[in-house]
């Protein structure tokens, strides 16, 4: 059931993570078997932890120089951007658990620079890479699942989380 | 004479994104990196035309800052407007039964941002 309940989660924020950047006017693609190999040191890992009654982890999303510059057109920090796009994307994945009705809570969000950063492949632990014209983005989630949890299936919700863009008056 | 707005947002390059928004259609922009220190501005600017406001922040979040700053009947009627990555119906219903004017979920176009602010701050 957890092998499931993942395979959800990450579906989710790959999907996610493609629409974030294109909404930063990036359009990037998840990186094909037939792709270049290229040695590409990422720049930035954003780091956002989540929690909720059945389920807690983190959401990991790093990039190269390139994804970052091309989507931030202020003078801030490499720093700043990678901790604010991790904070939109697992704002994206709340509100698509939302659907499913599973309120996840989100925490601050840090960054994180290293050699060689990269996700420990291992049982469970799924990458998702994508390529931009220039640079390489990549996201993860480390994520553990109560034993006897399964994620509802997304359903009609009586009252939609608001959708990213939208603008509410009262 | 130009109006001021608050920003309150813990990124820089949110704060930045809403100045650059808003700086050219005659607004003023104030940033504050939390909610304690929008707390500070709303109470010591008197003369705010209206706050923009993240909600995950850290020391205090938005949600907690509006409901503090409408106890203070100075800052009872002053415009605020969220501008976070939640769109959890609930949060939205906590923000209008606090007060704010309006919600707007990351990431903001700047011409809705703009357009929202000029009406809130209509005299």
């Amino acid at each position: 059931m957890t092998a499931t309940n993942k395979q959800i989660l990450d579906r989710a924020v790959a999907e996610n993570c493609l629409k974030l950047f294109a909404d930063y006017e990036l359009k990037i693609r998840a990186r094909e078997p037939g792709d270049a190999v290229e040695i590409e040191r990422f720049l930035l890992c954003g780091v956002i932890g989540f929690t909720s009654k059945k389920m807690r982890g983190v959401l990991a999303l790093a990039t190269t120089k390139e994804p970052l510059e091309l989507t931030n057109h202020t003078a801030t920090t490499h720093r700043d951007w990678i901790c604010e796009l991790a904070n939109q994307l697992l704002g994206r994945v709340k509100n698509q658990m939302l659907m499913r009705g599973l309120e996840i809570l989100p925490s601050i969000p840090i960054a994180l620079r290293g050699d060689h950063l990269s996700p420990v492949i291992q049982q469970g632990l799924v990458s998702e890479l994508f390529t931009a014209q220039r640079g390489v983005v990549c996201v993860w989630v480390d994520c553990e699942f109560d034993d006897d949890f399964i994620l509802p299936e997304a359903g009609e919700c009586a009252t939609p989380p608001v959708r990213e863009g939208d603008l509410l008056l009262f | 004479m130009n109006k001021k707005v608050l920003i309150v947002d813990d990124s820089a390059t949110v704060r930045q994104q809403v100045r650059t928004a808003l700086s050219g259609a005659q607004f003023d922009v104030i940033e504050a990196v939390d909610g304690v220190e929008g707390a500070e501005a709303i109470e010591q600017v008197a003369d705010l035309a209206a706050v923009i406001c993240d909600v995950n922040m850290p020391r205090m979040d938005g949600l907690e800052m509006l409901e503090t700053v409408r106890k203070n009947p100075r800052s009872a009627l002053l415009p605020i407007v969220m501008l976070t990555s939640e769109g959890q119906h609930e949060l939205v219903q906590r923000a209008k039964t606090a007060g704010a004017k309006g919600w707007i979920v990351k990431p903001f176009k700047p011409e809705l941002l703009l357009a929202a602010i000029r009406k809130l701050t209509a005299t």
